[in-house]
């Protein structure tokens, strides 16, 4: 299905719905039973709602700098768009002084740029606040590493003519919303969109952008979190103030003041997510793992949106004690890092092992993130509970 | 059988070759789609699981001042639920699935 747009089922969920059946259909679906089938491509995902796709990447297959498409995670609001390339163009309109129209070929043409982007929806670890927020329950994998390809936003911008009344660049995709919801527009301030590394994205892992991941244009807006990327991008539309709509004005938004667990907050008081926190996560060994006493090795994984990771600490006592580990050579502005560590287990037990991270803004993993109504930002201090055998 | 009923039931075996077609096997894991017996589980088979599946209702573990927020914002977004099933549908997600209920 390289570059081809899958034939999902929810083209035939919509057919249905047009004939005026679709009143109680769930049931009759394979999908309906105890045990959900997977998504084709994406078998080792963890499906956390099967329609629309929100598919969990288990933490222990996060074991490469680059995250194969087949495994990188999955989240959407609405059902996935068929989108074909022939046909296919992405306006460019507004506050600009031409609007542009363009297609894929023609974007193709523009200077190509590059950058190797770890993607974290706004709500990984969601599942761990404390009262439970309403959501995607994910745990520690709605999070992975591509390098995307395509054309610089801001050479789009500048070849359509930015005029001075421009705050803003909203970002709506070829999917459609539900029923009467809100559509997904996303919108980004200007200073970020004219970033040499905010891309529309034509290419992840070298592939054209597959399906589930936006084919055939996607935003790429590095190091914040991942709703900024909007998928199946066809408007970019320049505008003077902050975009009037569900997903700008209510959600992706954090608290600006301390709050507590379960408080609601003034809608005043919030305001829009932009960049990822410092966080880290282990991909081995894997919560529960039976290991030999002797010579172990930890690894994991470890980011910090728009800033770099500076250290990695690893603790193998419960957090009592830290120790630095080592941070791997792929190294890139808005990539993660891993980090290894190996150590020796004389004493059979039970241990809990963790991981922290720092980032050069001297920002440190939490014990406790502050609890807020989305559940957005989860980035405690990873643990991992092992059984050391004789 | 009538012929809407024919026609339905013809709509549903191609929804099934279908899937059967470009579904892949069982995933590594997924939130079970069984929604419990009890008063309103009719209401969101009819009215909620149209747009989405069981799985993002079950996976859930909300107050009922949590579960009347969500019901509200779905049928701000179009579900059509009236009045009189509100409060027995509230009643039902927040039992089956409050901050108390099992493991997801």
């Amino acid at each position: 299905m390289k570059g081809q747009p899958r034939r999902s089922r929810r083209s035939f969920i919509i057919g249905a719905g047009q004939a005026g059946a679709a009143a109680g259909l769930g049931r009759l679906l394979p999908g309906a039973g105890a045990q959900a089938p997977a998504i084709k491509g994406k078998e080792k995902l963890i499906v956390r709602s099967l329609r629309p796709e929100d598919l969990e990447t288990p933490v222990g297959l996060l074991n490469s700098w680059i995250t194969p498409n087949d495994l990188f995670y999955v989240r959407h609001h609405m059902y996935a768009p068929r989108v074909e390339a022939a046909g296919w163009t992405v306006r460019i309109d507004g506050e600009v002084e031409r609007e542009l129209r363009l297609t894929l070929d023609e974007l193709r043409q523009l200077p190509k740029a590059s950058v190797a982007v770890t993607l974290e929806c706004a709500g990984n670890g969601r599942a761990y606040f404390d009262p439970p927020v309403a959501g995607i329950q994910w745990e520690k994998g709605a999070v992975g590493t591509a390098r995307f390809a395509g054309a610089r936003l801001g050479d789009l911008l500048r070849r359509a003519g930015l005029k001075a009344a421009g705050k803003y660049v909203a970002l709506d995709g070829a999917d459609k919303p539900v029923g009467k919801m809100p559509d997904f527009v996303r919108n980004v301030p200007l200073e970020k969109a004219m970033h040499a590394d905010t891309l529309l994205a034509y290419e992840m892992n070298g592939e054209p952008i597959p399906a589930l991941h936006g084919f055939p244009l996607r935003a790429i807006v590095p190091g914040w979190e991942g709703a900024y990327s909007v998928k199946w991008l066809e408007h970019v539309r320049v505008i003077d103030r902050e975009f009037d709509g569900f997903f700008v004005k209510t959600a992706y938004r954090y608290p600006t003041k301390r709050i507590a667990p379960g408080a609601s907050v003034d809608p005043k008081d919030m305001a829009p997510l932009t960049g990822l926190v410092v966080k880290s996560f282990i991909n081995s060994p894997l919560q529960g793992a039976a290991v030999k006493a002797g010579a172990a090795r930890v690894t994991g994984f470890a980011w910090a949106g728009e800033g770099h990771v500076a250290k990695v600490e690893v603790s193998l006592d419960g957090g009592s004690s830290w120790v630095p580990a080592r941070l791997g050579k792929e190294r890139e502005r808005y990539a993660w890092q891993s980090f290894a560590h190996e150590f020796k287990v004389a004493e059979p037990g039970s241990y809990l092992l963790m991981s922290r991270a720092t980032d050069d803004r001297g920002r440190v993993q939490p014990v406790a993130p502050m609890w807020n109504p989305s559940g957005y930002l989860w980035n405690a201090i990873d643990q991992v509970r092992i059984n050391v055998e004789a | 059988m009538s012929k809407l009923d024919i026609k339905i039931l013809k709509l549903c075996c191609a929804l099934l070759a279908a899937g059967a077609a470009v579904w892949g096997g069982p995933p590594a894991s997924a939130v079970r789609q069984d929604l419990p017996a009890g008063p309103g589980v009719e209401t969101v088979r009819a009215k909620c699981i149209g747009c989405h599946e069981a799985d993002l209702i079950v996976s859930q573990r909300l107050s009922p001042a949590g579960w009347t927020r969500e019901v509200e914002k779905m049928v701000r977004w179009g579900a059509v639920v009236s009045d009189a099933e509100k409060e027995p549908l509230v009643d039902y997600l927040s039992k089956s699935f409050g901050p108390g209920a099992k493991p997801k």
